[in-house]
């Protein structure tokens, strides 16, 4: 099952490469197996759902390099289900973005569906060998995605892209490494259940190692230079796939492998995340109110959101009260919603580039009057990303400052604070792009296409249905999370 | 009577209308721009109806005790949904969506039909915000429809989202606003962080009967932080000093929007909050006093700045401002049901000055008061009910208002410690502005003789102006506020039994205490009511007395109160774009992209030389590049695993 949903787009990928010529055909087959890719994440996601133990489901595992003890190992469990949901969800939506790329169709479709499988690879791997493999295998098909489809400075922005993973990527090596040295075993599962002791260097000093590679990815301030670039050059299905699900392989690394592999850590150096949260959130949002193109606007929020995972996993530190999995939870939801917001808003923002040619806010302005739906959907993913109640990514902000409120108080409160910076810059945003008189320029345009409603509605509706009923996904989380914290944190 | 079913249907209702009109008028397109209108209004007269059975059965029930749902559990955390239906619940209940009904049946006259669908559909979603805020039992709850009042406050401020001063406007609302959210979020916050002592007591610490239940428990050094951060939330709602500001320019909304958010909607959730959760405020004799304090400060401060406006929404907009420093203030001094019934009176004579207001602009094109003038000839039932309105907000006996606004000078008056002092004089003082600044307005509108209107505004001729009564439609709401602006005061809250109405009905029945009037300190409100009628006619009839002695002497001052003390200069101007844009946000875009930026590259051995060297390999050669460097990685990986 888990394999098969894996390759599934890989095989895709090679066949269009190899058997389909037409542009037309192209598209078709490439939604076929995004749509596939949809149903097949969402019976992972039902699955682990049902089973609500919180243990890994539909485990594969088979030996692979004997003598290094290497293991061809998927699971999924209540952390990565989701993800691989969210993941399956984006799919079809990136293959919707990209429905009007005229140049290279063939070759741009191979690379996006390549990159799905790495991106479900990561989540799926319980090996940590198979874990870089994927990691290290997502690279490639985004490098090609910038330099090739995107904008600006694409070239330059592909390769920063890459360089600051392969920079991460180092020191994760290094930190498996000395993992596989010092325990004999890659096996995730194995290394989240025992306490790491003994290594060859400071348990400290593995912490960081694995800690800088997911920093970089998540961003985290100051590594975050590589994200406004790589979004602002890349297409609109790039943008939608790096900020839906490839950040996200950071937050997921820190909590699969830095919380649940060293808690004692976690817990010891959780002031220095609190830190590097605090800078993140609230430096990353008043640089977004400076920014002037939409998409570098949008990819500096980022910045600030996904210093709210980073906020959550600070959460697990050494309080005067007992550590709570309400933080932690807060931080997956996170990623999920984040996810989900972020996505829908870059692919209104690709869409309504499309038309204008333009992404720079003066030069935009009135656009409702000729696009209400994609400035009706451009409204709903802003109001989502500050956090409006009944939207998805209040909730898991909320649970990130209630969970980590008790611990780090002043820092939390700063932090809070930023849902009026939040608000202001996409407030100001949206009333600057959509509202005020009608531009004379923009009176050719006309509103979206069918294939991109239907990406606009599948998206809105899972930030409405995870607004309104958290739970569906929350408990999920909850499942893995919560028992993870009672036994390596109580 | 009503059961639960029929609790939340008065919530889903109007969520129900919203959800269709937007999906069926707005997405698709599939019906008659009317048909939404008469669904809302539909909607909202059956929630009214609701509601008033709910006020039924609170009258002869108390309090119905429903159990709550859960909506979301993690670890300790239990997050519960489920409404409280009290007192107070079924008598704002039936405030909100009373005043909400009379002003969708007049916008069937105010609005252009072309714009019903989008109009009627936030009118249905705010109603069900302020609905949700007075219904929730738990306070996230609170919070979750509150911030919904924001969005529709935001949307419905920004309809005419074409003009740029709507669009700022309605930003301008969101985010002030917010600034205080943030405190009532900590507020928030900070419960959940003395989960301890709640779940110690099988208590949950956000259900809003376990905090009061709880209150007299908590250290007071506790309740005083959750109660100054629940105030800054009301604060920034009810639009108190210092955050008040944005309130007046609200009035870039249409009217029928002003009428519903500064009467009985938005404004109104602030001081049912603190009204709310005043069981745990009590508890603070420190934030009591900041409540009061603020309170009586925000009825003088903004009651100055309405006595200079040339619009007559703004000078409306300050007097409601001011008004609701009465109620804050009177929540402060320990008397939160006497707060309420002022709410309840200023309800109606609020929206009915707005909806007149609406009426005369209806005619005239403008709401510059220097281009109108004499209406009253034209429009004898605008100007008559627009009369009542006044002489109810001025408080002259014995309409709504006086009732209401003696017995918050009474109770400050009779209170005795330092801080009731300050409130009486303050609030003492805010009468004879009031009736200063409400009769100016009403001289300047309907008075004298006509001065142009639109045209005259704008330079043109026979455009904008005609000279009539407002169709009926817009009337007959004036007159059903006019009747309750006048009633609701002694009828609700009578001195003596009054038929099946027992004396001090209403401020009993929302556990205050009756029983109550003192006759001198009538008149004296009268008579400074009077006095300052008086003076304003005075100006009003001979200009020339404002260039002379004391007046003269007023004039500079006049001049800082009509650039509302520079606070929107400060705020906006010198804060937001000078210190915040233009200095720290510069400054921090400036060091991400040159330090930050450079530094990482540098390490990152990309800086601008690398990048020169890569530059000839750039040529076409990208993606093998790119290739080579990822599967260098990979290679780099294999080599560890094999020789390391």
């Amino acid at each position: 099952m888990l394999t098969f949903t894996l390759f599934l787009p890989l095989v895709g990928a090679l066949f269009i490469l190899f058997f389909v010529n037409t542009p037309r055909t192209v598209r078709a087959v490439a939604l076929l197996i995004a749509l596939v890719e949809m149903v097949l994440a969402s019976v992972v996601f039902w699955t682990v759902s049902q089973d609500g133990s919180g243990s890994f489901q539909l485990v594969e595992k088979i030996a692979w390099i004997q003598s290094l003890n290497i293991q061809y190992f998927l699971g999924v469990d209540g952390l990565s289900a989701p993800l691989i949901l969210l993941t399956g969800l984006l799919t079809p939506c990136a293959v919707f973005a990209s429905w009007y790329v005229e140049d290279r169709v063939k070759e741009h479709f191979f690379w996006m569906l390549t990159l799905i499988t790495a991106v479900m690879g990561v989540f799926m791997a319980l090996d940590l060998v198979l874990f870089f493999v994927f990691w290290e295998l997502e690279l490639i098909p985004m490098y090609f995605l910038i330099s090739i489809w995107g904008t600006g400075r694409k070239e330059y922005s592909a390769m920063k892209f890459l360089i600051f993973t392969i920079a991460g990527s180092a020191f994760m090596l290094i930190g498996i490494l000395v993992v596989f040295l010092s325990s004999g075993t890659f096996d995730m599962t194995e290394l989240a259940g025992s306490t790491l002791t003994n290594l060859l260097i400071p348990t400290q000093l593995v912490f960081v190692l694995f800690f800088i590679a997911f920093a970089i990815k998540l961003p985290v301030w100051p590594v975050h230079t590589w994200l406004p670039d790589a979004h602002t050059d890349a297409p609109t299905a790039g943008s939608v796939i790096l900020a839906g699900v490839l950040i996200k392989m950071g937050g997921y690394g820190l909590i699969r492998i830095n919380v649940a592999m060293f808690p004692e850590v976690t817990r010891e150096y959780a002031w220095v995340i609190v830190g590097l949260a605090l800078v993140s959130v609230i430096y990353g949002a008043i640089v977004t109110l400076r920014q002037s193109d939409l998409k570098r606007l949008i990819a500096y929020s980022s910045v600030s959101h996904m210093g709210l995972v980073l906020l959550g996993i600070a959460s697990l530190g050494a309080g005067k009260s007992a550590v709570t999995s309400v933080g932690l939870n807060g931080s997956a939801m996170q990623m999920f919603t984040h996810g989900t917001i972020t996505g829908l808003m870059f692919l209104v923002v690709g869409q309504i580039y499309l038309r204008t040619h333009t992404r720079f806010i003066p030069d935009l302005g009135g656009l409702i009057v000729k696009m209400p739906f994609l400035c009706a959907a451009l409204v709903v993913s802003g109001l989502a990303s500050l956090g409006l109640p009944g939207l998805s990514g209040f909730v898991s902000e909320a649970l990130v400052f209630l969970g980590a409120f008790h611990v780090w108080p002043w820092p939390v409160a700063v932090c809070v604070f930023g849902i009026v910076l939040t608000a202001g810059y996409i407030l100001w945003m949206i009333q600057r792009v959509i509202f005020g008189p009608e531009s004379g320029k923009f009176s050719e345009i006309t509103d979206a296409r069918l294939p991109e409603i239907v990406p606009v509605v599948l998206l809105v509706a899972s930030i409405l249905a995870v607004g309104l009923y958290p739970a569906v996904i929350s408990d999920v989380f909850s499942s893995t999370l919560s028992p993870l914290i009672s036994t390596r944190f109580g | 009577m009503i059961n639960e079913f029929f609790a939340w249907a008065i919530l889903f209702l109007p969520l129900a209308s919203f959800s269709i009109i937007a999906i069926l008028c707005l997405a698709f397109r599939a019906l008659d721009a009317r048909v939404s209108s008469y669904l809302a209004i539909l909607t909202i007269g059956a929630t009214f109806a609701l509601s008033v059975a709910a006020l039924a059965g609170t009258a002869s029930h108390g309090e119905f005790k429903w159990d709550s749902h859960t909506w979301l559990s993690i670890g300790d955390l239990e997050i519960k949904i489920g409404i409280l239906m009290d007192s107070l619940t079924s008598i704002m209940l039936v405030v909100a969506t009373g005043v909400s009904l009379l002003v969708q049946i007049y916008s069937l006259g105010y609005m252009e039909r072309h714009e019903y669908p989008r109009y009627y559909a936030y009118m249905s979603l705010f109603t069900a915000s302020m609905v949700g805020v007075v219904l929730a039992k738990s306070i996230l709850q609170v919070y979750f429809f509150w911030e919904l009042v924001g969005l529709s406050s935001y949307l419905l401020i920004g309809f005419w989202y074409h003009k740029p001063s709507a669009a700022a406007a309605a930003k301008k609302a969101f985010l002030i606003t917010r600034i205080g959210d943030v405190g009532f979020l900590l507020a928030i916050l900070y419960l959940f962080a003395q989960k301890q002592f709640y779940i110690d007591q099988g208590l949950n610490p956000f259900e809003i009967p376990d905090i009061l239940g709880s209150a007299s428990a908590l250290p007071v050094f506790a309740a005083t932080w959750l109660s100054l951060g629940i105030f800054a939330g009301a604060v920034g709602k009810s639009a108190q000093f210092p955050l008040h500001t944005w309130l007046p320019d609200a009035m870039e909304g249409p009217t029928p929007v002003s009428a519903l958010i500064h009467a009985a909607t938005m404004v109104a959730a602030g001081v049912f909050l603190i009204v709310r959760l005043f069981g745990l405020i009590e508890q603070s004799e420190m934030a009591l006093a900041v409540v009061a304090l603020t309170g009586a400060f925000t009825a003088v401060f903004a009651a100055t700045m309405g006595m200079v406006m040339n619009d007559i929404k703004r000078v409306l907009a300050y007097s409601t401002i001011s008004q609701l420093g009465y109620m804050v203030a009177a929540v402060g001094i320990g008397v939160p049901a006497v707060a309420m019934f002022h709410l309840f009176t200023h309800a109606f004579f609020k929206a009915l000055l707005f909806l007149g207001s609406g009426s005369v602009n209806h005619a005239t094109g403008t709401f510059d008061m220097r281009y109108m003038g004499g209406l009253r000839k034209h429009m004898k039932w605008t100007y008559y009910t627009f009369l009542i309105g006044s002489l109810s907000l001025v408080g002259i006996f014995p309409l709504a208002g006086f009732w209401s606004k003696d017995e918050i000078l009474l109770d400050a008056f009779r209170g005795g410690d330092t801080i009731d002092q300050i409130v009486f004089a303050l609030t003492f003082t805010g009468i004879f502005l009031t009736a200063f600044y409400m009769f100016r307005c009403i001289h300047m509108t309907f008075h004298g003789e006509f001065r142009g209107g639109a045209d005259a505004e704008n330079g043109e001729i026979g455009k904008s102006v005609h000279l009539a009564e407002s169709p009926l439609v817009m009337v007959a709401p004036l007159v059903i506020l006019a009747v309750a602006a006048i009633g609701s005061g002694y009828v609700a809250n009578p001195l003596d039994k009054l038929g099946a109405i027992p004396a001090h009905w209403f401020v009993e029945f929302l556990g205050g205490h009756g029983g109550k009037f003192s006759i001198q300190l009538a008149l004296a409100s009268t008579l400074v009511a009077v006095l300052g009628i008086g003076i304003a006619t005075l100006l009003h009839r001979n200009s020339q007395l404002r260039k002379v002695g004391v007046l003269a002497t007023l004039k500079p001052l006049e001049g800082i109160i009509s650039r509302k003390y520079y606070l929107d200069d400060f705020y906006e101007g010198l804060v937001v774009s000078k210190i915040f844009y233009g200095g720290v946000a510069r400054f921090l875009d400036w060091f991400d992209r040159e330090i930050v930026d450079r530094t990482v590259e540098i390490i990152g051995f990309i800086g601008r030389n690398s990048g020169r060297v890569f530059t000839p390999l750039q040529n076409g050669q990208v993606q093998v590049y790119g290739l080579v460097a990822s599967l260098g990685g990979l290679l780099i990986m294999v080599a560890y695993l094999v020789f390391g």
